[in-house]
């Protein structure tokens, strides 16, 4: 019974890994969307708003 | 055993904080593994799409997904090109399809996609699909990206706008089209054709991605949106009717039309004339398609005002020297400089009934079949 349960280190190390993944996907997420955007920002890519002619 | 659980139940909260505690801070806290999977999702992030956004993926995506707004025409156009060039618009048995190419004068005097799509069916005899390929300030250079990744899938005509501005395209006005691209497709005729002005073409990797950063870096970002919301319904133009500010620009670009006409076309309709012979000669080793040059519409006001007297010869000298249609259907359209907002830019549904109309009454002439009647 005791061994088919996980050891509490391990769940230790589960909660720290998903926590680091939490981080790095949350900043990495947002680390390329600032990239794409600053890219727009310093005139890497433009786009031709029309306005009716 | 009920003891034991009880046991359990009770110490299972505080557990339950002590995990929650260790993730919380892992997720708050600078490491360098947090800092390591950063760095990774940023790769990624870019890896990803570089490996899945390839033409074939993109055109089986809803048109309205990777649209930067609702009146992204050049948008519309690459993903409609991309759409009808990977097999995604199934084509009609025996039917003859039109691409319309052009700027924005031609986008103004057409109706609706739908509308226009119901009008060449009525009006022309084995009509498939006409694809409305036309959006604001569309060059040569964009007619050529169009026309090179379009020629082996348009069975009836290629309707390409001309007008006095077309010839008047300068080397840096190309140039600056490399810098900011107006259409996502790559083509190999556009890039022998800047050779030949001296301009080194962008360097090309076989990867949509990378090839069309420029173009899908303002598209990418609505796109997570759009995924969320749905796919957003595309405007083909903004009517803004004859306003003081229209009237006013109206005179502005007339007098400035009249100043680049004696610098710029002088110079420049020569070079961009035999542009435009190379692009009916490279639509012509395609399918066997008609090659129409569709004038812009032109306020009868400025007109009058102006000499275009050159420019309409040399244009109808060219359209015979070539063997295509020069169709200018003002005139024929009766279009009054009440059914314009400015030069050449018509906002009155009336009057684009009777340009469209006009224009599918030639479609039936050129296009294999019998004319019906209206």
């Amino acid at each position: 019974m005791r061994s088919a349960q996980p050891q509490p280190m391990v769940l230790e190390a589960v909660a720290r890994i998903l926590g680091y993944l939490a981080q790095a996907l949350v900043l990495g997420t947002l680390l390329a969307f600032a990239c794409v955007q600053l890219f727009i920002m310093a005139g890497g890519a433009k786009v031709f708003r029309y306005q009716g002619f | 055993m009920a003891g034991n659980n009880r046991v359990e139940t009770e110490r299972s909260p505080p557990r339950v904080r002590a995990l929650a505690s260790i993730f919380w801070q892992a997720a708050t806290r600078p490491s360098v593994p947090a800092a390591a999977g950063m760095l990774l999702v940023l790769v990624l992030s870019f890896v990803v799409p570089a490996m899945t956004l390839s033409p074939a993926w993109l055109a089986s995506v809803p048109t309205g997904y990777f649209l930067e707004s609702e009146i992204d025409n050049h948008g519309l156009i690459t993903w409609t090109a991309l759409r009808i060039q990977q097999g995604e618009v199934q084509a009609k048995t025996a039917a003859a399809d039109v691409a319309l190419i052009g700027g924005s004068t031609i986008l103004h005097a057409l109706p609706t996609d739908e509308e226009l799509q119901d009008l060449f069916e009525r009006r022309v005899p084995g009509a498939g699909r006409i694809y409305n390929l036309c959006g604001g300030a569309l060059k040569f250079p964009d007619y050529i990206a169009l026309i090179d990744n379009l020629k082996e899938h348009v069975t009836g005509a290629i309707v390409l706008n001309v007008s006095m501005r077309h010839l008047m395209l300068t080397a840096d006005e190309w140039e600056n089209r490399r810098e900011s691209p107006f259409i996502g497709l790559s083509s190999d005729f556009l890039d022998a054709e800047s050779r030949r002005l001296g301009i080194e073409p962008a360097a090309r990797s076989g990867n949509y991605f990378i090839d069309h950063h420029k173009f899908l870096a303002t598209r990418l970002l609505p796109a997570f949106e759009h995924f969320f919301r749905g796919p957003i319904e595309p405007t083909r133009y903004i009517n803004l009717g004859p306003q003081q500010s229209a009237l006013r620009l109206f005179e502005w670009r007339q007098e400035r039309f009249a100043d680049l006409r004696e610098k710029i076309y002088v110079e420049e309709h020569g070079r961009n004339l035999e542009v435009l012979a190379r692009m009916i000669a490279t639509i012509r080793e395609g399918r066997p398609t008609q090659v129409v040059l569709l004038e812009s519409p032109l306020n009868p006001r400025y007109e009058r005002k102006l000499d275009l007297t050159h420019y309409l010869e040399t244009m109808r000298e060219f359209a015979a020297e070539h063997g295509v249609a020069y169709w200018d259907l003002s005139e024929d359209a009766r279009l009054k400089p009440r059914d314009f907002e400015d030069y050449g830019h018509v906002y009155s549904e009336a009057a684009r009934g009777r340009f469209a109309g006009r224009l599918m009454e030639r479609l039936a002439v050129l296009l294999p079949g019998r004319v019906r009647s209206p």
